[in-house]
């Protein structure tokens, strides 16, 4: 026994000489030395008997260069948490506990201090007496330093007492010099879950997508996001980690990470811990101060009428759950939303979960979810007796979830029921997982078709793929009774009649492009309209939300139905975003951060400076100049112009990739594998084919075999041009990517010229949504942007086209021409001359097809188009040399439809007066509103001519282009060689259907003048037909 | 024998009725212009065979208020549709691009028939690049009317 105890007691000392040796380097040193591998050595060795001596060496030691084997009461927040002990690793949970509650009795006392302090904070903060609360929090911090809870609690308070700019300002104040530090990132997170106007779960969400995608390399700081996001850990390793992590951060965050989860884990080993080995006092003021809490709901998370949300009751939770009793409170919740968390370690062993009753209530149809909304409410008011109302829309949805997760399939409950449950409950698909969708089907025991459209809709909602997409409205058809389209507002009639939500439900989804797509219902753009018209009068009379936008949308309705008539097929070659899917893809995920950007630029006031995002984009370039992850800056941004750029950043990708809608999908479906190659070929095919069929006494040399070498020559040079495009279309004509590096499609801001437009945009932006005091619509203006940022690219396919693709088509014709002999150059000159006419006229053709609609709004200014335009013709060629001048006599604006007419009939006038007229001479545009008829467009388009003879020429050419008649021919000559212009021109005439259109040509020998007049009515409908 | 040719380019698709028409002398072509069109023909059912293209209007052109949204995939469209419409002809796909895009992968031609009939459930029995000023395509798709005949 005696040697037993020896050896025991010699082992013992032959540690704790092992930890403290382990620290001997770092005595009186003066170069910084790397910590962790010294530390968690001690962390490893030192006995846990001795751990009050190792501490007493350790903790708060002038001769080391740290304050301890952990943060203490840090002064600087660059160090909240530690970066540099980010490499120590776990130890059992028990050693864990050991080690950091031996070093928490070590500081027992000013940490005893400490916490009565924030207690003191809380207790104001809870009773909503927020000055006492942000004078409670200064003393606190200047007392014991940075900590993750203060930090909490000070936003908090700040967004309290000031609002938004007044947590901007805090959030700005307590991360400067440490924004780009993982304490910029908690903050970042605390920020949101404060501010009212972001959803807490979307905000959630968000969080835990971004902390997923960190290498374990960032656990440090992720695993302390994830236990303030989730609120508890799953298993006695992960909360050993996040122990080590809290105590990186401070001694107070340590303490109550260990605190506030006990009782949540019930675990033996934290109890043991904290009642056997804790310092009474401090346990005694967390028994005290830290196990229950009464919350008064603030002002600002209140709605008008005085009620609370059950979202912003979980929002304000989320600022006292180092309180045992709310930790426990909203453990349940969370229990519901992430089921896949789901453990005996992470929930314990108590069986007294309400919201776990709320679902069972629901399995009883006649009065269920009225029991569950009872129990939700009383699981409610524990936390905040005294809200007046609670309305409880989405934990009534998270318990729905858990219904459908659950209940049994043999269950005899109705299809009815199942669908009155499912439609009252908002988002529902972000609670269940796409077995618990697919389940909806068995539980349809009364094989309600509605049912199976709301699996559909759902997996859509998941997943926005084309599958989804036509499988949910393929469901929806099966509905409606015969596919008759006059049938779609009966059947949400009958609906209605057994449960409105669902039918709201119904006439919520049945969108414009949604109704287009329901080919077995719908047969013409008429139909849709007639039915979308129908559908939001419906709306109107039944539901209460978003009033406004439904009344907009039926008066825009029913003047595109009043003017069907006057319609343009506008050229479905050109660049084009389905801008109507866009604002429905937008509106359906884009709409909570929009709602937080309008909310926090009216909180910033006019009064608010905002940088360039040129010093971001610096900042971002340094960033990647240093071979370091954007992700620090990134999640550390705060301010509206931040939650902007993040629309934008957004809508740009959808824009720019979306499969269905997107810009590369077109580019892809319509220009590069549809009209591209058959367009640039076709004449120059024909061309070449006449040479191949020219017979040799055709010739003028009557040369058999300098014919052949001709036509070999040619069509060689066909075959190169071929394969130029085939370069083109599937290298320049592309999104620019690690797979398609040449791509000229970068879609970015990050450029000078992009900066310039988010900086322009962002004011404009900002100060309309001031002036409007909130009630502004900035789809628009973001949908503008996204043209904006990629209009450099597709200047840059233009510039392709022109300067690259032209030349070296044209280089090669030349290079074979002058490697003929003479007399095969007799024979071909004809040839080659057509073809470079030909390709000339297809290449500036095609550029026409890259130009982008302008400002995409509901009303278009046609001096920015003419500016536009007159900028876009002269880059096309260097040898364009002209000067302009602009008269646009009116202020009013012109429709999408007319736009896009008047963009297509601008450049075919300004472009061939650039190319046939005076060098240096004058091309002049006028338009005026009136003339022969009342909103009529009136465009005069003026050019010279250098001499008589030049007149002639370009009088016959056009007089030649003009000589056509009929659709027929008018095909026919679209495809012919020697294409001017002048016929495009008339072919998109033709398309706008209208008996009030004219078009002039009006020669001035005199002044050696040409004038085009084209009238037009001024609102011409748009559709998109397909080109031939 | 009925066969539907899927085409709104009046060249391209008299184009394809003239070699199907000289195919098949007896037989009766049905035209459509639009994936709503096409897939009402396909309700109706009896096709021989069903000539598809690829880009196409959600409507027909010359309904009131136009054509709609284009729709560059139109033709998978028709595709992804036909299988619930239980449609059981042969489609023959004839496109003016040298490969079709599925699920963001661009397949060759070659390669497209096997993959559209695996991802959509319904017999695809070629795709063939449609060049105006060719006569390739033409004899492709008289052999694959001709093999798909037997």
């Amino acid at each position: 026994m005696g040697r037993k105890r020896t050896g025991k007691r010699s082992g013992s000392s032959k540690d704790l000489i092992t930890a403290k040796n382990a620290l001997r380097p770092f005595y009186n040193r003066q170069k910084p030395l790397r910590r962790w591998p010294q530390f968690q050595t001690v962390r490893v060795s030192a006995p846990l008997n001795d751990l009050a001596s190792i501490y007493r060496i350790t903790e708060h030691n002038p001769a080391f260069q740290f304050e301890g084997l952990g943060n203490t009461f840090p002064r600087d927040p660059g160090v909240v948490p530690d970066a540099t002990l980010k490499r120590l690793e776990p130890l059992s949970l028990s050693r864990e506990l050991s080690l950091q509650i031996g070093r928490i009795n070590h500081h027992a006392s000013q940490l005893t201090d400490a916490l009565t302090s924030l207690a003191e904070a809380n207790a104001a903060l809870a009773s909503n007496d927020w000055d006492r609360a942000e004078r409670l929090l200064t003393e606190h911090f200047t007392e014991y330093g940075y900590s993750l809870i203060w930090a909490k609690k000070a936003l908090l308070c700040a967004f309290q007492r000031g609002g938004l700019a007044s947590l901007s300002r805090q959030y700005k104040s307590i991360t400067r010099g440490a924004d780009r530090r993982a304490w910029g990132i908690l903050c970042h997170l605390y920020y949101d879950m404060a501010d009212s106007a972001y959803h807490p779960f979307k905000s959630l969400k968000n969080w835990l997508h971004v902390l997923s995608d960190r290498t374990a390399d960032a656990r440090w700081y992720r695993d302390l996001a994830c236990w303030n996001l989730y609120g508890h850990v799953c298993s006695e390793e992960e909360l050993s980690s996040t122990i080590l992590s809290s105590g990186g951060a401070s001694l107070i965050d340590l303490v109550l990470t260990i605190w506030s989860r006990h009782e949540i884990h019930d675990s033996v080993t934290i109890k043991s811990a904290l009642y056997s080995k804790l310092c009474p006092t401090v346990r005694s003021v967390l028994d005290q101060r830290f196990s229950s809490i009464s919350l008064s709901i603030p002002d600002r998370y209140m709605k008008s009428n005085r009620s609370v949300s059950d979202l912003d009751l979980y929002r304000f939770s989320f600022f006292f759950d180092e309180v045992n009793f709310v930790a426990s409170w909203r453990n349940q919740l969370t229990g519901l939303l992430h089921p896949d968390r789901m453990s005996a370690f992470a929930f314990g062993s108590r069986t007294d979960h309400l919201l776990a009753g709320a679902a069972l209530a629901m399995e009883n149809e006649t009065d269920g979810l009225a029991g569950s909304e009872a129990i939700v409410e009383k699981w409610l008011r524990q936390i905040a007796p005294e809200a007046v109302r609670i309305d409880q829309s989405w934990v009534i949805a998270v318990v729905i979830a858990q219904f459908l997760k659950n209940v049994d399939v043999k269950n005899d409950i109705s299809s009815k029921y199942i669908v009155s449950l499912i439609s009252k409950a908002d988002d529902l698909h972000d609670h269940l997982s796409y077995d618990h969708i697919a389940r909806l089907h068995y539980l349809n025991r009364d094989n309600e078709p509605i049912i199976k459209f709301f699996v559909r809709d759902f997996l859509f909602k998941k997943v926005r793929s084309p599958d989804n997409d036509l499988e949910r409205r393929a469901a929806f058809m099966d509905i409606i009774p015969d596919y008759d389209r006059h049938n779609i507002l009966s059947y949400l009639t009958s609906v209605s009649m057994w449960s409105k939500p669902a039918a709201i439900y119904l006439a919520r989804t049945c969108t414009r492009t949604f109704l287009e797509r329901l080919y077995m219902i719908m047969t013409s753009v008429q139909d849709v309209i007639e039915s979308r018209i129908e559908i939001c009068s419906w709306i109107l009379k039944n539901d209460s939300n978003n009033l406004e936008s439904i009344t907009e949308e039926l008066e825009a309705l029913r003047r595109e139905l009043s003017n069907l008539d006057a319609r343009s097929d506008i050229d479905s070659t050109r660049v084009h975003v389905d801008e109507e899917a866009l604002k429905e893809w937008y509106l359906e995920t884009q709409y909570p951060q929009t709602s937080r950007y309008i909310q926090t630029v009216i909180a910033e006031g006019r009064e608010a400076k905002h940088e360039s995002f040129l010093k971001y984009y610096n900042e971002l370039l340094a960033i990647a100049d240093r071979g370091d992850k954007e992700d620090f800056i990134q999640d550390t941004q705060i301010g509206s112009e931040f939650i902007l750029l993040s629309l934008v950043e957004k809508t740009l990708d959808a824009f720019v990739s979306d499969r269905s809608f997107g810009l590369n999908a077109y580019l892809s479906r319509r220009i590069r594998h549809g009209t591209l190659g058959g367009f640039m070929l076709t004449p120059v095919a024909r061309i070449v084919r006449r040479a191949r069929d020219a017979a040799p006494g055709s010739e003028r040399t009557a040369a058999t075999e300098d014919l052949q070498v001709v036509q070999a020559v040619l069509e060689q040079w066909r075959l190169n041009l071929a394969s130029k495009l085939d370069h083109a279309r599937k290298n320049i004509i592309q999104i620019n990517s690690d797979a398609c590096p040449e791509g000229k499609i970068a879609a970015t801001w990050r450029n000078a010229s992009g900066v310039t437009h988010l900086d322009a945009m962002f004011s404009r932006v900002r100060q309309r949504v001031l002036d409007a005091d909130g009630a502004y619509d900035i789809f628009p203006d973001i949908y503008a942007v996204c043209w904006d940022l990629i209009e450099r690219d597709l200047a840059q396919i233009r510039l392709y086209l022109v300067k690259e693709f032209l030349r070296e088509a044209n280089d090669m014709l030349a290079h074979a021409f002058a490697n003929l002999s003479t007399d095969q150059q007799v024979i071909a000159f004809r040839y080659v001359s057509d073809l470079r006419e030909a390709i000339e006229s297809r290449v500036l053709e095609v550029c026409g097809w890259f130009i982008r609609p302008m400002v995409r709004r509901d009303n278009y200014d046609l001096t920015t188009l003419v500016d536009s335009m007159l900028s876009i013709v002269r880059e096309l060629d260097e040898s364009y040399n002209f000067r302009s001048e602009v008269l646009i006599e009116h202020k009013s604006n012109i429709s999408r439809g007319t736009f896009e007419i008047v963009s297509d009939i601008l450049f075919v006038l300004i472009g061939n007066a650039a190319k046939h007229g005076k060098k240096g001479g004058l091309i002049g545009v006028t338009s005026r509103v009136g003339g022969l008829w009342r909103h009529h467009l009136e465009l005069s388009i003026v050019s010279e001519v250098e001499t008589s003879q030049d007149m002639d020429v370009a009088l016959g050419r056009i007089h030649d282009a003009m000589d056509v008649n009929g659709a027929g021919e008018l095909d026919t000559a679209a495809v012919a060689e020697g294409f001017t212009g002048i016929r495009k021109l008339l072919g998109v005439l033709q398309r706008v259907k209208s008996d009030r259109k004219t078009l002039e040509c009006l020669p001035n020998r005199k002044t050696r003048t040409i004038t085009f007049r084209v009238g037009l009515p001024i609102e011409i409908a748009a559709g998109r037909g397909t080109v031939r | 024998m009925k066969i539907l040719i899927v085409e709104d380019d009046e060249y391209k698709g008299s184009d394809i009725s003239r070699v199907v028409g000289d195919h098949f002398s007896e037989a009766q072509i049905e035209r459509a212009g639009s994936v709503t069109s096409a897939l009402r023909a396909v309700t109706q059912g009896g096709f021989a065979f069903i000539v598809l293209d690829m880009s196409l209007p959600t409507f027909d052109l010359t309904g009131p208020g136009g054509g709609g949204s284009p729709q560059g995939q139109g033709g998978l469209e028709v595709l992804r549709l036909a299988k619930k419409l239980h449609a059981t002809a042969p489609f023959i796909v004839v496109t003016q691009y040298p490969d079709i895009e599925i699920d963001g992968v661009e397949l060759p031609l070659s390669l497209a028939a096997e993959k559209l009939s695996s991802r959509f459930g319904v017999m695809v029995i070629g795709c063939l690049l449609y060049e105006f000023d060719s006569d390739v395509w033409k004899s492709q798709l008289n052999n694959l009317l001709h093999s798909g005949a037997q």
